[in-house]
């Protein structure tokens, strides 16, 4: 009799690995963006540097990302046979996070001051939960490192806040974007 | 004192399905059968039977033309799970209880 209650106590630890192992593979979108993100704020600082005016506009490049990204998303949660409970907090928190950005972009022209360090600021939050939910250690330091860049980013002209933003994408989407990518290939 | 076992869930392929439904938010009926190793028929029977108890919800449409299943436990699905694996405790360790 004992011996089955155990063997219904492992059938039921078996099965609950197996579907913490389930995860959706993120990674594109975090290299999408933090590819984007980082030409983009690359490309300003060289039109800074040769004066040249309207710099700003390599942001627009972000409106067809963001329509991709929902295209994507919107695709990819149809195919999915599961959807677990990591799936839906990391799809919360970047809405949260997405949402702020939003809100501090559409801010810019009547902030005292740059919005790149708060940029920085709230992917390092991004990134921290999530590298924290998925238990990815490289983006975990990623985003702290955004957190130490942010601090710089706030004490520095604007162009370097440009070079700056471009440093904590590399370090928290893309390393951790390439990394978790890896990560997600080998559990195939 | 030993716990009476809920009796639904003391079938080995309905204890998995709900193990596996109470890790995620939804799965759809192929996610079930890959994980279970069970044959689609026997599934089928069990997810009834655990519908039927009101331990899970059960949405069917249709996926590019193809019929979709998709399972999600339920709040008195929870309920005898965690019961269940007391009650399993407290025979495997019945000084505790």
């Amino acid at each position: 009799m004992e011996n089955k209650e155990q063997e219904h106590l492992a059938l039921i630890a078996d099965m609950i690995n197996i579907a913490r192992k389930e995860y959706s593979d993120n990674s594109f979108i975090y290299l999408v963006w933090g590819w984007s993100v980082c030409l983009a704020s690359l490309a300003q600082y060289v039109l800074i540097e040769m004066k040249k005016e309207y710099s700003g506009a390599v942001w627009l490049i972000l409106i067809p990302v963001a329509i991709f990204h929902i295209i994507f998303s919107v695709r990819q949660n149809r195919n999915e046979k599961v959807k677990t409970h990591m799936d839906k907090i990391l799809g919360y928190v970047w809405i949260a996070v997405g949402v702020s950005l939003g809100v501090v972009g559409c801010s810019v022209y009547v902030m005292q001051l740059s919005a790149y360090p708060v940029f920085i600021l709230l992917y390092g939050i991004g990134t921290f939960i999530s590298g924290g939910i998925m238990n990815l250690k490289p983006m975990k330091i990623g985003a702290i490192c955004c957190w130490v860049i942010a601090v710089v980013a706030f004490h520095v002209s604007f162009e370097y806040q440009s070079l700056l933003l471009s440093l904590s994408l590399i370090l928290s989407y893309i390393i951790p974007g390439h990394l978790l990518k890896n990560r997600f290939r080998k559990n195939v | 004192m030993f716990k009476d076992l809920d009796p639904v869930l003391h079938s080995q392929l309905r204890l998995a399905i709900v193990s596996l439904l109470i890790s995620v938010e939804e799965a759809e009926f192929t996610f079930l059968k890959e994980k279970t190793n069970a044959t689609s028929g026997n599934l089928s029977v069990q997810l009834d039977k655990l519908k039927t108890e009101g331990y899970i919800d059960i949405s069917k449409s249709f996926r590019n033309n193809y019929p979709l299943t998709v399972c999600k436990i339920t709040k008195k699905g929870i309920n005898a799970f965690e019961k269940y694996v007391d009650s399993l405790k407290s025979y495997l360790n019945p000084k505790a209880k």
